[in-house]
Parts: C-alpha cells; structure tokens; sequence
C-alpha cells in the first residue's frame, strides 16, 4: 500500500499531460522534479502572440486570466481543482493537434497559445449548443444565486440556441423536497458537477453526490431523498456555484418577480 | 487566536479540546477539514462524541471538567519522552525546571484516573502532539467555562511553550471566538478591568492618558464583572443598562439572574428585538441590526474587517453608538457628541497602542491583523513570532480541582450545554428566521441509551431534569454521541431554558460561570412544558404562506 506515494497534482502536476486524473506516483514526481530544477528561470509561454511570463503549477487558464482575455467557462470555479468537463475554455496549442481544455493543462515553458481563434470559437458554440440542448430557453432569475447568469450569457454571447440538438431531457427536479433553503430544479442541471465539488473540497460535507452515467447523471444525496436527511448542513456554497439555477436560494426567491418559486423558468 | 484563521490548514498535528467547531464554528471548520484532507492528524478531547471526534484519529473521551489533569498528564510525557523543543525553552520561556518538577506526580496514570481517559491514549496524544514540527491547538468554550477556566487555557500554554509550537505558520494556541465581534467589544474597552487596547486602569499612566483624552476625571479602580453586578442588584445597584445580550437565556441560574433584573429600579434594554430580557425592562431602545449601520467588527483572528450599512433602520432604529451619546448628553457628558461611527474608531485608533497604525480609511480594506503598532505597519497575523509581549512565556504550575459540584446519590448525571448548528446562541436572530426552525424545531437532552433505560426514560419522551437550582422539562433524544453518565443540551431555546439549571460556580479569576458542568437528576415524565423558570414561551410562529409548504 505505502509502495506508491501520491501527490497532488495542484502540487507537483504542472508537467503531467492534461489527461491525468489528478494525481502522480513517486517515479512520475522525481522525474518533474528533475526537469524543474532544469530551468531556474522565470518561465514563459506565448499568449495570442504575446509573451506571458508564469509561475510553475499555474494552468494555461490562469495565465490567460491573469492576461485579461475571457475564457468562457461552466465547470470552472477559482475555488475548486480544475475538472476539465465543459471543455469551454479549449485554446489551440502549436504542435498540439486537437485544441485542450486551458483550465487543466499546465503553462509550459516555450508553450504557444491562441485562446480564441475561429476554430476554438466555433467549438465552443457547438459545445454550448450541446449543453443548452436539453435547457428550456428560458430566463433564469438573478435572484437564484449569483452565478447563476453563467450559461445564459454564454448561450446569448454565442448565440448558441438549444434547436439544432433539442429533444432528450436529463436529470429529473425534486420540487418535493420540502427543504426550507434550497431549489433543487435539476431540469436546469448541466451536470458540471461545481455543486458536489463545492460540497466535497471547500466545505467538506460530502453531502451531495452523483447518480448514474451519461445521459441518466443526476446530482442525488443517499437514497435519492432529501436534502434535510443527508448530511448537508444548507450552508449554501452548492446554489451560489451553480451556472445555471438549477439550484437556488428558495429565501431570495421570495422577492423574484412572478412571486412563484420557480420564478422565470 | 495566536495565529490566523488560514493558519488552520496549515499545522501536521491539530489538538482540539473543548471545541465543538463543525457546529459552533462551522465556516473556520471548513480550514480544518482541509487540513485533514491534506493528510494532517487530529486529536480530539470531549465529553461528547461530536463530528470533530469522528473524524479524529486520536479521541480522547475525557470526563466534564477534567481537562487539567489531561493536560498536565500530557505534558508529563512530553517531559518524559524528551519531546521538549529545547532550544525554544531556553530562549524563549521561563520556569521550566520548576515546572518539570511540577509535573512529577502528575502521570498518565493519575491523569486516568481523573479524565477516565486510558493512560496509554494520553501517551499516544503527547506523543503525537509533542513530536510533530508543526502542532496547534484550537479550544472554544469548553476549555474556559469551568471554575478553573484559567487554569485550563495556562495548561495548554505549557504544552505549546514546552513544544515550542508558538509565533510559527500552523502552530499556536487558538482560542475561536463565540460571536462576531466579541473581540471587538474587548478591543473597545468593554471589559471592567481595561481601557480600550486592553490598557488596565488601574496604571497610573493609563490613567492620566485618558484624563486628558477624554478631559475630565476618570474612574480610578477596576469596574466589576456581570457576575458581581447581578448580585449586587436591589443592593448598591438600582439601574441598568444592557446592551445587545439576552442576559435573562445565556446567563447561568436563570432564576437568580430575572430576580436580580427585577430587583432593579430601572432596566434599559437596547436591542434589535423584544428579548427575553428586554421584556423585563423598563425602557427598550430599538437598536439598528448589523445591515442597517457602519462600523467595524473584530473577529476571532483580530481581523479588523468594515461592516457597510445596507438598508435604513427599520422604524425607530438607531445604532448602539448613536442610542449611548444620546443618554450621555442627556446625563450631562460631554465627548459623545459624534455624528457618525467614524470619529469613534479614529479615537479608538489614537488611545490604543494596538490600533496606532490605522484609521477609519484605512480599516476599509479589511487587511489589518491588530497589534499595528504604527503607521506603515502591516499589521501582526501571528502574534509572539519574535518574543512574547511579556518577554519570555512563562509555565504555569496548574493543578486539577473538581469541579464547583460534583455528582453524587441526589444528581448522578453530569449535565454539559454548549451549541448546535441551527441556532445560534438565544436564537434572537436565528429563532425568527425563516427556515431554520424548521430544521431544528426543539431543543432535546441527548442521553445515552444505557442512561436511558437506567432512568425509565424514552427516545421521544419527555423528561424532567432537576439540579441544585431549579428543573426544566425537556424532550429525550438517545444516541450515543453522550457518553455514559453525561446528558447534553444547548442553552439556545428560551422554552426549554437549560441555564435554569447551571451556575454552580464561577471561575475566581475571569468570574466565568461554570455553564459546562452541572450535576443532574432526571426523570420521566408524560408531558413536557409544565416546568420552567421565567421565559418560557415560543419564539416564532411561522408566517401564512411560508416556503416550506407542505408539513413534513
């Protein structure tokens, strides 16, 4: 068992290739730690043909953020490990042959980046197209968390309607849970997974999980029940990541507009 | 706290007493949990096994009012197995020989037989304390509500002085602070014995200081505690003013503390709501909540952080400042004629050493750690990095003492009260929000299951606990988070008003209350409701058309 030691990859992962789940064995780390000792200096990458210097361990989204370009994210959040699910933040690498996802892939030395290009931007539509398919096009109130714009603005940004993948539904709401704080309107779910990782990494309740694969992913506690008999303590932090409004402050909704709970959607 | 709040993420070995900070504390929990998920070890000492002591990996069951012995148990082995951090003993602290032979006697064996925790489990807790580089100890009020709440918190000093776990990333002795800014209060100069920055009135020089500042003569001798105050009700003290404390829930000997209240000539209650205790008063003056006025709040890692009025008062309103300048002019002082919150934190900033380095516009980044002794000064997050504010840090040569009453034939079970998730404190705010209630409807004495069946009483029932002070009925819930011979209940519900009960003793020096140790007798009982001293009733009653709809 104590054979293999594990790091993470927040750590030491900066060399790794971005497919890595998140964590290096002892061989893999003396090996980056070999090529980092390598080069003393300041490393840099080139960012829409500009050069950017950047610190070991900051991922090509970072770098870029830190530039000032707009990425567009969904299952992005500062506070969480990177995941890499929407694949909205894919920037083309010179000498990569298919673009990557910025938010996972390390800054290397020498790397060159074009974080918006028609091709990439072409992607994204497409992507958001994919991911708005089974969204109502509807308006989500503000008032359902402060993230909770993100979707709608890119589908808007990118003019990316739901019509051409339209049809099938994922994830099923649970308006029976009785809960006194939190909308659980999983119609609205994109399955970027920021609420169960919020969940797990900043408060660390482990409250929230998920169900399934694919298509049949549906964010659950135990048993499929409700909120109040898991062991989330309605702290919050899951309705005020959420991208979309899927879930949302039952409190704040109070003074949306229609005066109904499901206010715009 | 020692050192700061992102500190928590930080240490290899965390050493939590007396804390039960996933439900009393559960935002600053987060950092510890952290830490634990990046592989730190805990140990944990309760009477109750919490959440913290689930997760520990090291929990040391310890008996209420104990944790003297535990510690100077402890510290009997990290002198024996030589885990003292010499060179920090030798240059940064004082009484070390004294207090090696201070601990002689006091072995994990004499510690067992005190704590009722296996003598190895100390061992193992020293040890793992004492030889990991970076160790830190939190503790909340289960370390200082006790008789010798003192004498606790120096003996968790001796364990940090002799490791040398002090003024360094991760280590520390960290109080977590109850209330938002209760560190503030203190920083004020809300306290009997200090000036605002804790500067003792009895110093001639303080004296003088403040004589010119405030130009007129200043009261000389120490002010008296809230302990001394009520006793002295009715007899030397006629009139009151309180300010934003449900004195009537939170204080120990309920009964004692609303006779001395109504033994007063005149009460003044300011507060954002008709408490308990503001029901009792003559005047209440309706003060402004914390997003209907500016000021600062200080928290529990000396954080100066802005409060930004958001809304206007509702009614009648007005911030505490505003409602005690007025009653000062109106009594004929002068020097309270401000007209906002700042010319009152710019005066804090001029008369205290700790505060020098700041001012109202400056605190507005919210960046300052006090002590920020000057201008320019970037303020101190870690406090006794270099030295100690004393020079060097002393040992204390601490002993056990039972507590104020101890249980016997009359009232075998040892009651401990402390806090849950949902409701905080008297629940004056969180007792009238929506929702909450819902989660934690009424409060439950939690009682051992073999306890349970020893007493007749019933998972559901009812029960009626009676101390040396009074009784309150109160319903049973059994788990085994109580251990055998220990009953828990919060303090918060003012219908089931626990505090009825407690108040068996005072720490000497502090004037403290022993809130965490009580002996008790329990029985069942078929319906709660009928016994309760004073305050009993219920806070809110949920709106028509409320959120949660359908009845669970």
């Amino acid at each position: 068992m104590a054979a293999v030691q594990h790091v993470s990859i927040r750590e030491f992962g900066w060399l790794c290739s971005p497919s890595l789940s998140g964590e290096v064995s002892q061989p893999q780390l003396q090996q980056i730690m070999a090529s980092v000792n390598q080069s003393q200096q300041q490393p840099k990458i080139t960012l829409d043909g500009e050069q950017m210097e950047f610190s070991p361990g900051e991922t090509v989204y970072e770098v870029a953020t830190r530039a000032g370009k707009t990425v567009p994210t969904l299952c992005y959040d500062p506070r969480l490990e990177a995941f890499g699910s929407c694949r909205l933040c894919v920037v083309e690498v010179a000498g990569q042959r298919t673009p990557v996802a910025s938010c996972t892939t390390q800054a290397e030395d020498g790397m060159e980046v074009t974080t918006a290009s028609a091709k990439v931007e072409g992607l994204r539509r497409t992507l958001l197209e994919l991911v708005a398919s089974e969204n109502r096009e509807v308006a989500v109130d503000a008032l359902r968390g402060v993230a909770s714009q993100e979707l709608g603005t890119l589908v808007e940004q990118y003019d990316a309607g739901c019509g051409r993948f339209a049809g099938a539904q994922s994830g099923a709401s649970r308006p029976d849970d009785p809960n006194p704080f939190i909308l659980r309107d999983y119609d609205l779910c994109i399955s970027c997974y920021r609420c169960v990782r919020v969940c797990a990494e900043q408060e660390g309740d482990y409250a929230i999980s998920i169900a399934n694969r694919g298509f049949a992913t549906q964010i659950t506690v135990e048993f499929g029940g409700h909120l109040q008999d898991s062991a989330c303590t309605f702290c919050g932090q899951c309705v005020q990541t959420c991208p979309t409004g899927a879930l949302a402050d039952k409190k704040a909704l109070r003074f949306a507009g229609d005066g109904t709970l499901n206010g715009g959607s | 706290m020692s050192n700061p709040l992102a500190d928590m993420e930080k240490p290899d070995v965390i050493f939590c007493i007396g804390t039960n900070m996933t439900e009393a504390h559960p935002v600053a929990a987060t950092r510890l949990k952290k830490a634990l998920a990046r592989g730190a070890k805990m140990i944990v000492a309760d009477p109750r096994r919490i959440r913290l002591a689930e997760m520990a990996d090291l929990y040391l069951p310890i008996r209420v009012g104990s944790d003297t012995a535990l510690l100077l148990g402890m510290a009997h082995v990290i002198v024996r197995e030589r885990l003292a951090d010499r060179e920090f003993v030798a240059t940064r602290t004082e009484g070390y020989d004294e207090l090696v032979d201070h601990l002689q006697e006091k072995t994990p064996e004499w510690a067992e037989s005190i704590t009722g925790v296996p003598a190895a489990m100390i061992e193992e807790a020293a040890i793992l304390y004492g030889s990991s580089d970076k160790a830190a100890i939190y503790y909340t009020l289960g370390i200082t509500e006790h008789i010798c709440g003192v004498e606790n918190v120096q003996s968790l000093c001796n364990l940090a002085l002799l490791t040398g776990n002090f003024g360094r990333e991760g280590t520390g002795v960290n109080p977590m602070r109850g209330q938002n800014n209760i560190q503030g209060a203190g920083d004020s100069g809300a306290l009997p014995n200090n000036y605002a920055g804790f500067q003792p009135v009895d110093d001639a020089a303080n004296q003088a200081k403040f004589e010119k500042a405030y130009g007129r003569k200043v009261d000389l001798e120490k002010g008296i505690t809230k302990v001394t105050a009520l006793e002295q009700c009715g007899d030397g003290i006629f009139g009151m003013l309180i300010d934003g404390e449900n004195t009537v829930v939170s204080d120990p000997d309920q009964e004692h503390c609303i006779h001395a209240l109504k033994s007063l000539e005149h009460l003044v209650v300011i507060d954002i709501f008709l408490t308990e205790t503001a029901e009792l008063a003559d005047v209440v003056l309706p003060a402004a909540s914390w997003a209907e006025t500016d000021g600062n709040f200080v928290n529990t890692e000396r954080r100066i952080q802005r409060v930004r009025k958001a809304v206007e008062p509702a009614g009648e309103a007005r911030p505490d400042w505003w409602i005690i300048g007025q009653i000062a002019q109106r009594m004929g002082m002068r020097g309270f004629d401000y007209d906002s919150a700042v010319p009152i934190f710019n005066e804090l900033c001029e008369l205290s050493p700790i505060y020098a380095g700041i001012d109202w516009d400056l605190a507005e980044s919210g960046q300052y750690q006090w002590p920020i002794p000057y201008r320019g000064h970037p303020g101190t997050p870690r406090l006794h990095e270099d030295e100690f504010i004393n020079g060097r840090g002393k040992f204390s040569f601490t002993d056990y003492r039972d507590p104020a009453e101890t249980i016997d034939e009359d009232y075998p079970l040892w009651l401990t009260t402390g806090r849950r998730l949902e409701s905080y404190h008297t629940r004056t705010q969180t007792g009238r929000s929506e929702g909450i209630n819902d989660l934690l409807p009424e409060e439950t004495l939690e009682v051992h299951p073999s306890d349970a069946a020893r007493y007749g009483l019933h998972d559901g029932g009812w029960a009626r606990m009676r101390s040396r002070r009074g009784a309150v009925d109160v319903r049973v819930q059994t788990t085994r988070r109580s251990p055998q011979g220990t009953v828990f209940a919060s303090f918060s519900f003012a219908d089931v008003p626990i505090n009825v009960l407690t108040g068996s003793g005072y720490d000497p020096i502090t004037h403290t209350a022993e809130l965490k140790v009580c002996p008790v007798h329990v029985e069942s009982i078929a319906e709660g409701g009928a016994v309760g001293a004073g305050a009993s009733k219920v806070l809110v009653q949920n709106p028509p058309g409320d959120l949660v709809g359908e009845p669970r």
